[in-house]
């Protein structure tokens, strides 16, 4: 059994909008099934945060958020942006990263969103977007609308992250 | 999630470990884990994320050892 930290209660949906969409490998390596999945993503779209049994879905970044989270007694909204926009980005393959894009247009439940990648689509099972919102993107999926208290919260994290 | 490794702790020295992975070895953080010489784990960068059974270790090693070949 590893020893994760907890996250901030307040912070889980924040974490799981980043985290799942990896649960596609989770369901491939038979951890949990595609309608779990699917019914775990209804949850984080509505706003709801998945049970804390999930986290153990995601023990990568559950281990790296624990080591940047050290002096914190949880890991909260700082170290799970901290390490998805950041840490993470500097070891993930570029389809694993993260990035951050504009809404050129929506189709349904995807949305075509262009990033430094050119413009892709990405699913919207998890967070709802408008076009020409600012969005974070994950593995195919819209995980985060770029507002002005999270841009702030972000330029905090840069200058934090730029330093190291 | 992000792929990880497996490695075979060959050596600990407090909150590090050398790990022997398949081509080379790794100085790993073993302060999440508790890990002792002869424990395999899985490795992310030079992090050690979880401890795994031998028998799984070796198994999950040949696989890949044969898709290796393909």
């Amino acid at each position: 059994m590893t020893n994760f930290l907890e996250i901030e209660e307040a912070d889980r949906l924040l974490f799981f909008r980043y985290a799942w969409p990896a649960a596609a490998g989770c369901v491939q390596r038979a951890e949990i099934t595609k309608d779990e999945v699917e019914r775990v993503a209804g949850l984080i779209k509505s706003g709801i945060a998945p049970e804390e049994k999930y986290e153990n879905l995601f023990k990568v970044p559950m281990a790296h958020m624990t080591v940047l989270a050290k002096g914190k007694n949880k890991i909260d909204k700082e170290i799970i942006r901290g390490y998805f926009l950041f840490e993470h980005n500097e070891f993930a393959e570029d389809y694993c990263k993260t990035y951050f894009g504009t809404v050129m247009q929506i189709k349904e439940d995807h949305a075509f969103v262009e990033t430094s990648l050119g413009i892709r689509e990405y699913r919207l099972d998890l967070v709802h977007a408008d076009v020409h919102e600012t969005v974070i993107v994950h593995r195919g999926y819209v995980v985060e609308k770029v507002t002005e208290e999270v841009t702030a919260e972000i330029n905090k994290l840069k200058e934090k992250y730029t330093k190291k | 999630m992000c792929i990880t490794t497996i490695g075979k702790i060959i050596k600990i020295d407090d909150k590090k470990a050398l790990v022997q992975l398949k081509k080379s070895t790794r100085e790993v953080r073993i302060d999440l884990v508790d890990a002792k010489k002869g424990d395999y784990i899985y490795v992310s960068r030079d992090l050690a994320i979880e401890k795994i059974d031998k028998k799984d270790a070796e198994k999950i090693l040949n696989e890949r050892a044969e898709v290796d070949k393909k």
